[in-house]
C-alpha cells in the first residue's frame, strides 16, 4: 500500500522541477580530507587528536593542545578515470589544486585549575574536491538519451503548447527537445504517440553512437571554529561550528548520432550541452569526546550534525538537433533553454541538508612523554557511519507552489529509497625517530547505493614522511585512491537503464607546513 | 597559480620569522604530549578597569549615524519637534506621517526568473515496471521488467515501448490519418494559455520553427 502511494506520488510529481537525487550523494560520499600527516595515516582522527584535522573530525582532539600552532596544507590531485560503457573502455585525466586543513590552534592553561586546559582553533579546509573529468563513448542499440525527454513529456499531462512557453515547466529537457523536433507526437493508425527521433534507428535494429563528456569543478570549503576542553588528560570534549561553502560547476556534453549511411531514417545527430552551477553556504555542528581510560590508550566518539545549506542553482542548456527530412535532407535546429526561461539562466533556491555521521575510534600511543626522543609510535583506527539516505531538500522560494512541495517530498522519498547508510573504516600509524617520522594508512568507504547492482566503493592507500624540529614541522603524504563508481547518462522509467562503470585512480600529494609557538 | 605559490611562500616566511619559542630545544609533538606553558604570575597591577566615557562622547558618536542626535541639543532650533520630525520628508522618514502603512501596488514583474531546475522523472529511480504494447492488438500492459539494467548491446529480445501522451489538451495535436506521420499545429495563444492550467501564466508562447530547419 505504501509503495503504491509512493509510486502514485512520484508519477504525479514529475510535473514539477527541482533538484535531482544525485545532488544528495555529491555532498556526502567523498574521502575525508586532512593535513599531510593525517592523510598519510588513512585519515584517522576520531581519537588521536593533536592535529588541526581534529577540528573537522573530532574537535575533542584539539584538547590535547597546550601549545600554539599555525599550519598550511596545500595539495595537488592527479586524477585518472577509466570508463566502461556498454563494453567500450575510455580513459580521461584531470589534475587540480586543493588544500587540506589550514589554520591556527592555541592551547591555554587554566590558572585556577592546573589539571584543566582548553584550546581554540580557526581553520579552513577543502572538505570535498569536485574536480573531475568523465568521458565515455559507445554504441547503444537499446535506448536513447532523448527517450527521457519523450517520457517526461508523455507523462506530464501537458500539451506541446503548454511546454513551449517562455516560462516553461520543462525548460532544459522536453521544451528544447520538442522545439528542435528531437521528440514529437506521431500518429500511428489512430493513436497518438510521443516518439524521439533516434528511436527510429533503434526500431530498425540499429545502434546509436553515444558520447558523454562531463567536466566538474569546485568543492566544499569549510570554515571551522572549534573549542575543546581537557580535564586532567582523562576526559576531553570539543565542539566545532562549521560553515560549509559550496561551489559546484558542471559542464555536460552528450552527443548521439546515427551510425548508418541511411539519410531517410529521420535522425542524424544531436548534441545536448548542460551548464550547471550550485553555490551557497550552510551551518553544521561537530561534537566529540575522547576518553583516556589509561595511559597510552584513547577512545573517541564524534557526532556530526547534518549541514543545513542554502543553495542556489543556475542552469542553462542548449540542444542542437539534426534530423532528416522525408526527402533525405539534413535539417538543423538549435535552441537554448533561455528561450524557455525568459531569456535568462534559470535559477532555483532551495535548502539541502546533508546526512549526519558518527565516528567511533580507538588509538594506542606508545610513549606519551614530553621528551620527543622517547616518543616512539602510534596506531589508530576509526569506524564511521554515514547516513547517506538522510539528505533532505526543500524549497527556498518565498511562496513554493503545490507542485514544488510535492516534488520535494517525492525527491526526499527517492533519496531514502535509493541510498543507504554505510560504514567507512580507516586505520593508520606512525613510527617516530626523534625528528623524522614515517607513516602508513588505509581507508575504505562503503557503497552508498541500496541497489546491489551498482557496485561502488573507495579504497585509499597512503603513506608519508614528516620532519619536526626548531619550532617548525613539515609533512608530506601521498594517497592513492581507487574508486569504483557508476555514472548514468540518463534515466528511463519504463525501460532498463544503462550506466558506465567508472574506475578512478587518483593520486593526491599533500604538504603541510607548520610553526609552533 | 603563481599568486597561490607566492602567497604560501610569503606566509611561510612570515611565520618562520615569528616562531622563536621552540627554535632551541625540543619541538613539542601534540599528538604524543603537549607541554603546558607555565601559568603567568598574577599581575600585581591587575585591576578592574572602569570604562567611563563622558556622555558627550556618546552623543557625538550617535550623531554621526543619526541626524536626530545632532538636533537634540540644538537649543536654537525652535522648529524641532520630535513628534513631527521628518514631516517634510514623507513617510519613509517619519512613521507618524501617514496614519497607515503605505502599500505599493500595481507592480508588474515583466521578466520573472524561471525557478525550474533540472526536471527529472523521479519515477525512473524507482521503476521496476515496463509498459509493453502488443503490436497486433495495440493494447498496453505493465509488466515487471526482468533486469533493471541493460549494459550490453547483445540484446536478443529488444521489445520497443510506446509512449502514449496523457495530455489534458488533445486539441493541440492535429491528428493525421496517415501512418506514422508527425504533424503538429500550435493552437492559438488564447486557447493555449487558457486551457493549460499550468504554471505558465507569467510567460508567452514560443512558436516552433518549421520542421525543415533554419
Amino acid at each position: 500500500m505504501k509503495r503504491n502511494i509512493l509510486i502514485t506520488f512520484i508519477l504525479f510529481s514529475i510535473q514539477a522541477g527541482a533538484q535531482i537525487p544525485e545532488d544528495a550523494i555529491r555532498y556526502s560520499w567523498y574521502p575525508q580530507n586532512g593535513t599531510a600527516r593525517n592523510l598519510a595515516i588513512g585519515g584517522v582522527m576520531g581519537s588521536l587528536g593533536g592535529d588541526i584535522t581534529a577540528a573537522f573530525v573530532n574537535p575533542a582532539g584539539l584538547g590535547f593542545y597546550k601549545t600554539g600552532e599555525v599550519v598550511l596544507s596545500p595539495g595537488i590531485l592527479l586524477g585518472k578515470n577509466t570508463a566502461n560503457y556498454r563494453g567500450s573502455l575510455t580513459e580521461n585525466k584531470r589534475n587540480s589544486f586543493g588544500f587540506g586543513p589550514s589554520g591556527w590552534i592555541q592551547g591555554f592553561g587554566n590558572k585556577y585549575n592546573p589539571g584543566q586546559s582548553y584550546a581554540v582553533s580557526i581553520g579552513v579546509s577543502q572538505v570535498a574536491n569536485f574536480n573531475n573529468n568523465i568521458y565515455y563513448s559507445s554504441l547503444n542499440n537499446y535506448s536513447s538519451f532523448s527517450e527521457q525527454f519523450a517520457e517526461e513529456f508523455a507523462k506530464s499531462g501537458r500539451s506541446i503548447d503548454e511546454v513551449l512557453y517562455s516560462n516553461s515547466s520543462m525548460p532544459y529537457t522536453a521544451a528544447p527537445a520538442l522545439y528542435t523536433y528531437l521528440i514529437d507526437t506521431v500518429t500511428v493508425g489512430s493513436a497518438i504517440q510521443v516518439k524521439a527521433a533516434p528511436e527510429y534507428i533503434l526500431d530498425a535494429g540499429q545502434a546509436l553512437r553515444q558520447e558523454m563528456r562531463k567536466k566538474t569543478s569546485g568543492g566544499i570549503y569549510e570554515l571551522a571554529l572549534a573549542y575543546a576542553q581537557n580535564n586532567k588528560d582523562k576526559w576531553l570534549m570539543g565542539a566545532t561550528l562549521g560553515i560549509p561553502i559550496v561551489s559546484y560547476k558542471s559542464n555536460t556534453v552528450f552527443t548521439e548520432s546515427d551510425t548508418s549511411a541511411n539519410r531517410f531514417n529521420k535522425f542524424n545527430s544531436f548534441t545536448y550541452t548542460d551548464d550547471f552551477k550550485t553555490s551557497g553556504a550552510g551551518l553544521n555542528l561537530k561534537l566529540g569526546f575522547i576518553y583516556r581510560p589509561q595511559e597510552y590508550l584513547r577512545v573517541g566518539f564524534a557526532f556530526h550534525t547534518p549541514s543545513f545549506m542554502m543553495l542556489t542553482d543556475t542552469h542553462t542548456s542548449t540542444l542542437n538537433t539534426q534530423t532528416e527530412t522525408d526527402s533525405g535532407k539534413l535539417a538543423n535546429l538549435s535552441v537554448s533553454s533561455q528561450t524557455f526561461t525568459n531569456d535568462q539562466p534559470g535559477k532555483s533556491r532551495y535548502f539541502q541538508s546533508s546526512p549526519w555521521r558518527a565516528i567511533l575510534s580507538v588509538s594506542y600511543v606508545f610513549r606519551e612523554v614530553e621528551n620527543v626522543k622517547k616518543q616512539r609510535a602510534f596506531i589508530s583506527a576509526d569506524i564511521e557511519y554515514v547516513n547517506h539516505r538522510g539528505s533532505r531538500f526543500s524549497s527556498n522560494n518565498e511562496e513554493p507552489t503545490e507542485d514544488e512541495k510535492v516534488y520535494y517530498k517525492g525527491l526526499n522519498n527517492v533519496v531514502k529509497s535509493i541510498y543507504k547508510g554505510t560504514f567507512n573504516a580507516k586505520v593508520g600509524g606512525e613510527l617516530k625517530f626523534n625528528t623524522i617520522m614515517g607513516r602508513l594508512g588505509f581507508a575504505y568507504y562503503g557503497n552508498p547505493y541500496k541497489d546491489k547492482q551498482l557496485k561502488t566503493n573507495m579504497v585509499l592507500l597512503s603513506g608519508g614522511l614528516g620532519y619536526r624540529d626548531k619550532g617548525f614541522f613539515i609533512d608530506l603524504s601521498y594517497v592513492y585512491n581507487m574508486t569504483k563508481d557508476v555514472n548514468m547518462p540518463y534515466r528511463l522509467e519504463d525501460r532498463d537503464n544503462t550506466f558506465a562503470n567508472i574506475k578512478q585512480r587518483n593520486g593526491q600529494v599533500m604538504a603541510s607546513i607548520g610553526w609552533k609557538f | 597559480m603563481k599568486y597561490r605559490i607566492l602567497l604560501i611562500a610569503l606566509s611561510a616566511a612570515a611565520f618562520s620569522s615569528c616562531s622563536s619559542v621552540y627554535k632551541s630545544g625540543q619541538t613539542p609533538d601534540d599528538v604524543y604530549y603537549s607541554p603546558a606553558k607555565p601559568v603567568e604570575e598574577e599581575r600585581k597591577q591587575e585591576r578592574e578597569q572602569v570604562y567611563s566615557r563622558p556622555a558627550e562622547d556618546r552623543q557625538i558618536r550617535m550623531a554621526i549615524y543619526d541626524r536626530r542626535w545632532r538636533d537634540f541639543n540644538d537649543d536654537y532650533n525652535c522648529n524641532y519637534d520630535p513628534y513631527r520630525y521628518g514631516y517634510t520628508y514623507g513617510y519613509y522618514y517619519n512613521p507618524y506621517y501617514y496614519p497607515s502603512p503605505v502599500y505599493i501596488s500595481n507592480i508588474k514583474i515583466n521578466n520573472p526568473k524561471n525557478t525550474t531546475i533540472r526536471t527529472t522523472n523521479l519515477g525512473s529511480y524507482q521503476s521496476n515496471n515496463m509498459v509493453v504494447v502488443n503490436p497486433k492488438t495495440g493494447t498496453t500492459q505493465w509488466i515487471r521488467s526482468g533486469a533493471q539494467y541493460n549494459n550490453s548491446n547483445n540484446n536478443r529480445n529488444n521489445t520497443r515501448r510506446v509512449l502514449v501522451p496523457t495530455s489534458v489538451n488533445n486539441n493541440s495535436y492535429e491528428r493525421s490519418n496517415t501512418n506514422d506521420t508527425r504533424t503538429y499545429s500550435p493552437s492559438n495563444n488564447s486557447s493555449g494559455s487558457s486551457s493549460s492550467g499550468s504554471s505558465n501564466s507569467s510567460g508567452t508562447p514560443v512558436s516552433r520553427p518549421a520542421r525543415g530547419g533554419k
